[in-house]
């Protein structure tokens, strides 16, 4: 995949699908904390830019783009009456993604992966207890990895916003896991 | 040095930044095994299903919307067309009789200006004379011959 020829790599989309489709189920994933919801968010995705590939001119990279297609079907699906509901029920429900199951490196001891596997819930925890923007913008920058500059253009904020953003979601996540001053 | 602090700031370090690093494989781990099945040919079908019944829900609320605002302005239309209505029936049927009463009062005015024409000088006693008998004619009746009073005058005045 390369960026030189955007048109082309849309071209062969099955290609597409295989190389970024983890990748959007893990930020959708992420972001909303439902498996089920996370999948078909996935499809929608994936639909949406098979549909409006000729619009694609490799502006952005190929990954940005279709992150930026996620990111509205989040931010539409929140909106929606469906999401009302499940936000509703999301308090009575089961952990709706298990990352117990996690297993973490298996050098470490047994006691230190337990209180790995603790960590991770609590910031698991408190990252589903920031707002829609902070959660978006600490997914993208501690799961996706991107930098501000990127985050900036995926989300259509200005930089400096963003920093805002991340700092407060930091300093939230910090305090309510637990992880002290750094 | 601002910047330094920005960038501290907004970068985890230490046991946070190990949390958070192990926050990220629990999640690519996942994702990872949710995704590592290969989709199937039809994995977008469920999507377009979608796709579609979201454009039908958004034609059908366009059509409803439209048709709530035709039974809106139906339901309405007598609200305004009413009064204007009235007014015209209102001047369609007074106009005329106000115009015929018009009419009437003018033309009685002009019959009594050409009637009641200043009577010559030479006649002004005849004048005073039918008033007379126009007033004795009310009190008394006849005159003492049988004989009208104001018709026998007026039999004389034309001779």
């Amino acid at each position: 995949m390369t960026q030189e020829h955007p048109v082309l790599e849309l071209a062969d989309f099955d290609e597409v699908v295989r190389l970024y489709r983890p990748r959007i189920f893990r930020f959708l994933m992420a972001s909303l904390g439902d498996r089920d919801v996370a999948e078909s968010l996935t499809q929608d995705c994936f639909l949406k830019a098979f549909n409006a590939r000729n619009q694609f001119r490799g502006d952005s990279s190929l990954s940005t783009w279709l992150t930026r297609i996620a990111l509205n079907l989040v931010r539409d699906h929140l909106r929606s009456r469906r999401m009302r509901f499940w936000q509703k029920t999301r308090d009575t429900a089961l952990d709706l993604v298990d990352i117990s199951d996690w297993v973490p490196d298996t050098a470490v001891s047994a006691e230190t992966a337990v209180l790995q596997r603790e960590r991770v819930k609590e910031i698991w925890e408190a990252v589903d207890e920031l707002s829609r923007h902070q959660r978006m913008v600490f997914i993208l920058r501690f799961v996706e990895e991107m930098e501000l500059s990127e985050i900036a253009e995926t989300t259509g904020m200005n930089t400096s916003t963003v920093k805002s953003h991340l700092y407060r979601a930091l300093r939230i996540v910090r305090e309510r896991a637990g992880g002290g001053k750094a | 040095m601002k910047s330094d602090m920005e960038y501290e700031a907004l970068e985890p370090s230490g046991k946070f930044a190990e949390s958070i690093s192990d926050f990220r494989s629990a999640v690519t781990h996942v994702a990872g095994r949710e995704t590592a099945q290969p989709v199937s040919a039809d994995w977008l079908a469920p999507a377009r299903h979608r796709h579609r019944k979201a454009q039908l829900k958004v034609g059908l609320g366009i059509a409803m919307g439209w048709a709530c605002a035709a039974v809106l302005c139906f339901a309405t239309l007598p609200l305004f067309t009413h009064p204007h209505h009235t007014a015209a029936a209102h001047v369609v049927t007074v106009s005329p009789a106000a115009a015929n009463t018009e009419s009437d009062s003018a033309l009685l005015e002009q019959v009594d200006t050409n009637i009641s024409e200043s009577v010559p000088s030479s006649l002004e006693p005849l004048n005073e004379l039918e008033s007379w008998s126009s007033t004795s004619t009310n009190t008394s009746g006849d005159s003492p011959n049988g004989t009208p009073l104001n018709q026998t005058e007026k039999t004389n005045v034309s001779h």
